[in-house]
């Protein structure tokens, strides 16, 4: 396998990609914009102010929807695995629920809170709760059986256990699904602000459907995509930080 | 387990639903919260009849199904393609590595204005977004199959004498089949929500468009009912996947 070949490869496909849109689109005919109009329409996102507020919104909302859901899941898991008939009760229920494509819960909360930031942290909260609920009382669940024996034999008791074996199986659990939760949080804001909004991400995203450009939306999507991958990384690179512990067992 | 405790879980499960249904449906009657926002299990049921019977509820979910279908269907078959080329060769895989890495970044759901504008509001947008979301999941998912099956399975199997033709009947499609019905679960669960996600963005088709036209209208018994609806389908699918997924690879537990 010859990487310098691939590489060449791998840019000669881009350039033509690009060069062939930028062809094809700069005729105006298709609606399909080109790569240079959208470059245009990304670069508004740095120099037009009103785009920060936009951009800002979006952020206040998925943030907080995000604290509220990830503080809601945790403490839902404490509760259902405190009791072992709790959780066999609670897990097929919430199974269903699991099922269910909770953002299709956006109009119900628009009719509820209105199209306020509060309004879309709630939708957001509700949007993403179960996945860290789920990560922990799986990895709670999954503690290897010997694992807990073995504690038990050197003499550990209720409060050793806890703090040696309990804890850390949550705060890992949680960190884990801490990257796919933001995730879901951008887009369920982006997804409300598209349905009902004055201002946001989303909102762009609607503004430039209803105007056929599709290099304002596709702009803000991008950005989107930008935003959700610097949050992944930096979020990966705590947890290959504070999780670095675990491959020296 | 005993059997007093083999009953009692079910119990309470169907006597904390019925106890949730039943405090609202008292609090909406007795006007304690305001059913005009909130609804009440009977006027949901109301409106669910109400959808059924104006003849457009049926419609509307086989239009969901329809583009379900038609995209996880594609998504299978270009999935299961590139994951054995993947698989298969490491090269090609290089090359395709780091645009599979960008179009997976990409929030692929919130795309559909995009394919709107381009293919107009039909069936294409929809097929295209929920074909998007499934085919990344079964792709990675095929590739990493055929990878595990490169080492010792490939090569215990050459040295048992089996040529390519029996490399491909007893290693390969069983390998490769094994590893898509493990991602289907998961791959059709998101598809799902790819469609009706797809529906909210301006559509006059499918159970997305039912629930963002109810919202257009105010009703909020009508939302409500569709999306029960779209719980109980998306209940049901999920259990027919789970179900072909314990059944298919139940023989593994034998292994261990």
């Amino acid at each position: 396998m010859n990487m310098r070949r691939i590489r060449i490869a791998q840019i000669l496909t881009v350039v033509i990609m690009l060069a062939t849109w930028q062809l094809v689109g700069a005729d105006g005919r298709y609606h399909i914009s080109t790569p240079l109009e959208i470059a245009r329409a990304m670069s508004l996102w740095v120099t037009v102010p009103t785009r920060w507020s936009d951009l800002s919104r979006t952020l206040q909302a998925a943030g907080l929807g995000f604290g509220l859901g990830v503080s809601l899941g945790t403490l839902l898991a404490i509760i259902v695995l405190t009791s072992r008939f709790l959780s066999k009760v609670a897990t097929p229920i919430i199974g269903a629920l699991n099922a269910l494509p909770r953002i299709a819960l956006a109009p119900a909360f628009i009719m509820l809170f209105g199209i306020g930031i509060d309004a879309k942290a709630y939708f957001v909260a509700a949007a993403i709760f179960l996945i860290p609920f789920y990560n922990i009382v799986i990895g709670v669940q999954s503690i290897d059986p010997a694992l807990l024996q073995n504690v038990r034999i050197l003499g550990a008791n209720r409060r050793h256990r806890l703090r040696e074996v309990y804890i850390p199986a949550v705060a890992a659990a949680l960190l884990t699904s801490l990257r796919l939760t933001a995730a879901w949080s951008l887009l369920a804001t982006i997804l409300s602000e598209y349905i009902a909004a004055s201002a946001g991400v989303g909102y762009q995203i609607r503004i430039g459907q209803g105007l056929l450009r599709p290099d304002i939306t596709l702009a803000a999507v991008l950005l989107v995509a930008f935003m959700s991958f610097s949050i992944d990384r930096s979020l990966a690179t705590i947890q290959s930080r504070t999780m670095r512990w675990r491959d020296a067992g | 387990m005993t059997v007093r405790q083999g009953v009692a879980v079910p119990l309470t499960q169907a006597g904390l639903i019925a106890l949730g249904l039943g405090t609202w449906e008292l609090a909406a009657q007795s006007g304690w919260i305001d059913a005009r926002n909130f609804s009440s299990p009977s006027l949901i049921y109301t409106a669910i009849l109400f959808l059924y019977s104006e003849g457009d509820l049926l419609f509307h979910v086989q239009a969901t199904l329809k583009v379900l279908g038609l995209g996880f269907g594609s998504a299978v078959i270009v999935g299961m393609t590139m994951g054995i080329l993947l698989g298969i060769s490491a090269s090609f895989r290089a090359y395709v590595e780091p645009f599979l890495v960008f179009v997976n970044a990409l929030p692929r759901s919130i795309l559909v204005p995009v394919f709107i504008i381009w293919f107009g509001f039909g069936m294409a947008p929809k097929v295209l977004a929920v074909f998007l979301v499934a085919v990344f999941f079964i792709t990675i998912n095929v590739s990493t199959g055929v990878r595990t099956l490169e080492g010792e399975f490939v090569v215990n199997a050459r040295m048992l004498g089996a040529d390519w033709r029996n490399l491909a009947t007893n290693v390969y499609i069983p390998g490769v089949a094994l590893w898509l019905l493990g991602s289907a679960r998961v791959a059709f669960g998101y598809a799902f929500q790819a469609a009706i996600v797809a529906e909210f963005f301006g559509a006059f088709l499918g159970l997305g468009y039912v629930i963002v036209r109810a919202q257009g209208a105010f009703s909020v018994h009508q939302i409500y009912g569709a999306l029960v609806v779209t719980l109980m389908i998306a209940f049901t699918l999920d259990r027919i996947a789970a179900a072909v997924e314990s059944r298919s690879t139940r023989w593994m537990g034998a292994r261990a």
